[in-house]
């Protein structure tokens, strides 16, 4: 049976902008169960990054949670308070970042910091954190730990470092890793290893991975179940499987059509401009506004998600059809 | 048959740092046909950027030669070279760092004009404005600056300064790189169109693989500074020899989740070869760097070549 560790709940996050109020996030729901890897998937901007930082509570000072839950292991962590929070992060829900560089410290001896967390959350005791700390650098795929471990960030290359921090983020065990596009700016070879490391940890562990990217290959590759985000909504959802081989919003479509594939031998990548976005089938229903833009106010219209087969969600953008619909 | 538009004979560029000379560049040899885009790939510090760049004569070599055209311009001094300036131009990586913020795009566009001398003002903005609409950018971009666009227009700016001194060759380094998918899609295909309307030869860098593919007809491979393996692309995908090109190709996440790729063991690169690399004809217009010990065994492997490669 198939149990929920993450449950977020019609999200809605604002930002203070110059006196203006923007949604960053509107209305997101997202389900991750035990042992499942879900990909969250869009572009810049589209509010992936900020769905993630709101599960740890790590939003910037002039974001705010408007409205909505996040249920993890039955506690909502939005009513938590930030030194219960401290107990989570990093314990129970960790977090990989894209810029390995900016997240390490580079004072600091690589081996000192990866054990930071399991001092924190006094989960060994102080004798024992080197030998955590050269266990962990094995872990994830270090040839030689006691070298590595008293290295600088800064005497280590870009895939190296990215390993250091997922040996930091699994060090306290978490039952939850949200990476937030934690390949980027890695090579393929090294981007191979990395989430096969992340993948290794979700199996062994039957733990559970939020996986923040753009890339339709990664996801393909790695993930369970897939949402598609555009202008701070979720604008699809499935299993992976539908959503390859029954993309319905044209948005997905255009995301999966402008991937380079060489195995299907394509002449001409498809863009966005290639897709329409009004009366595509179901009945006349709408998708989304004319002009497609990520700014577009339009997207404050009322929408809502609706199940064109078991399981698989698509955003319309017309409540009183919805409604009619029943 | 045509000569080679861009002729590199052994290459190479040094560059020194405290912990002794690194070789960038070591002993490359090609050719570019004209009007065909041949793909480099390599990951960081495989030299691909710096080959460009050298071919560019961005950098000195330290060894080698280049012939352009059929003139060889190795040597040539900064005055003799700006004719060929003309005719080589690179679009960069990333459009927010190589365009000027304070310059309006009409400006940004004018600068090569001016420099090489050509045309008055007139036909100097008349020009740039036909660039933009090649470009797909509207006229009125001209008197805007860089900062009012998003990252595909930029790199659309970067093409059309790139192109306004119709060159003949064009060195694409990470162009898509800084890009969302959608909007690297765009330039993508703006390339290949602009490739066939103005028959130009592209020199395409970049670290994706399917992005390479897609765009190029001969795909080369390089390692530490080698070229390791050039071929057709088909045949390179299809039949990958070298084992980092096969290292390289079973890294490419697949974007079908059917099809997810088999190759779940550890990537075994190889090590520096101590050799001179030299390149082999292994059939199909297929290169392969090898001595004569191992290419036996790249024999024996490219007969078992069904190995599950479905490019």
């Amino acid at each position: 049976m198939n149990q929920s560790i993450l449950h977020i709940k019609d999200l809605r996050v604002s930002f203070n902008q110059h006196k203006d109020k923007m949604n960053a996030v509107t209305d997101v729901s997202l389900q991750i169960d035990k042992g499942q890897t879900v990909a969250l998937i869009g572009e810049s901007g589209s509010g992936k990054s900020i769905t993630s930082l709101s599960v740890l509570k790590l939003l910037p000072s002039n974001g705010k949670i408007e409205k909505g839950t996040i249920t993890f292991n039955g506690k909502d962590l939005i009513q938590q308070s930030e030194t219960n929070m401290r107990k989570i992060r990093g314990n129970e829900i960790s977090m990989i970042f894209q810029d390995a560089i900016a997240s390490l410290n580079p004072n600091m001896k690589v081996g000192v910091q990866i054990t930071e967390g399991l001092k924190y959350h006094k989960l060994v005791p102080k004798s024992d954190l080197k030998q955590e700390a050269l266990q962990l650098l094995e872990q994830v795929g270090f040839k030689n730990p006691s070298h590595v471990y008293s290295q600088y960030p800064s005497q280590l290359s870009g895939g190296m470092k990215q390993r250091i921090l997922i040996a930091m983020a699994i060090s306290c065990k978490p039952q939850l890793i949200i990476a937030d596009e934690p390949t980027t700016s890695l090579d393929v070879t090294i981007q191979r290893q990395v989430l096969d490391l992340i993948d290794q940890y979700k199996t062994d562990r039957d733990a559970s991975v939020l996986l923040i990217t753009h890339d339709f290959g990664v996801v393909a590759e790695y993930a369970d179940w897939v949402y598609v985000m555009l202008g701070g909504h979720i604008v699809e959802s499935a299993d992976v499987f539908t959503i390859f081989k029954n993309p319905v919003h044209p948005y997905t479509k255009a995301l999966i059509g402008s991937i380079p594939n060489p195995e299907n031998g394509q002449e001409r990548l498809k863009s966005i401009k290639d897709y329409t976005f009004e009366n595509v089938g179901y009945e006349g229903r709408r998708f989304a506004p004319e002009t497609y833009s990520y700014e577009s106010k339009a997207f404050n219209a009322p929408s809502s998600l609706f199940e064109v087969e078991p399981l698989h969600y698509v955003r319309f953008f017309n409540e009183r059809e919805v409604i009619s619909l029943g | 048959m045509d000569s080679p538009l861009v002729r590199v004979q052994n290459l190479s560029k040094y560059f020194s740092d405290s912990t002794g000379v690194q070789k960038a560049l070591d002993g490359v040899s090609l050719d570019i046909q004209r009007g065909e885009t041949l793909g480099i790939v390599g990951e960081s510090g495989s030299g691909k950027t710096t080959l460009g760049r050298t071919i560019m004569r961005l950098y000195q070599p330290e060894h080698g030669n280049i012939w352009f055209d059929d003139k060889e311009i190795t040597k040539l001094n900064q005055k003799k070279l700006r004719p060929f300036r003309r005719e080589i131009q690179m679009i960069f990586q990333n459009p927010y760092e190589s365009l000027s913020p304070r310059l309006t795009v009409g400006e940004i566009l004018e600068e090569p004009l001016y420099i090489q001398k050509m045309g008055n003002k007139k036909e100097r903005m008349h020009k740039a404005l036909s660039m933009l609409e090649k470009v797909g950018l509207p006229r009125t971009s001209y008197e805007k600056k860089i900062h009012e666009f998003s990252g595909g227009q930029r790199q659309r700016i970067g093409i059309a300064r790139a192109l306004i001194l119709e060159p003949k060759f064009i060195i694409a380094d990470e162009p898509v790189s800084a890009l969302d998918v959608s909007v690297q899609a765009q330039v993508l295909n703006l390339l290949k169109d602009l490739q066939s309307e103005l028959n130009l030869t592209y020199l395409f860098i970049s670290h994706d693989l399917s992005v390479v593919h897609y765009m190029s007809d001969r795909v080369a491979v390089m390692y530490l500074g080698h070229l390791i393996e050039l071929a057709p692309k088909h045949e390179l995908y299809r039949n990958p020899i070298h084992p980092y090109t096969k290292s390289l190709l079973a890294s490419i996440p697949v974007a079908n989740p059917e099809r997810r790729n088999p190759y779940r063991e550890p990537i075994i690169l190889p090590e520096k070869p101590l050799y001179p690399p030299q390149l082999v004809h292994v059939g199909n217009d297929h290169y392969v760097s090898a001595n004569m010990i191992n290419i036996k065994d790249f024999e024996i492997q490219t007969n078992q070549r069904e190995v599950s490669y479905n490019y």
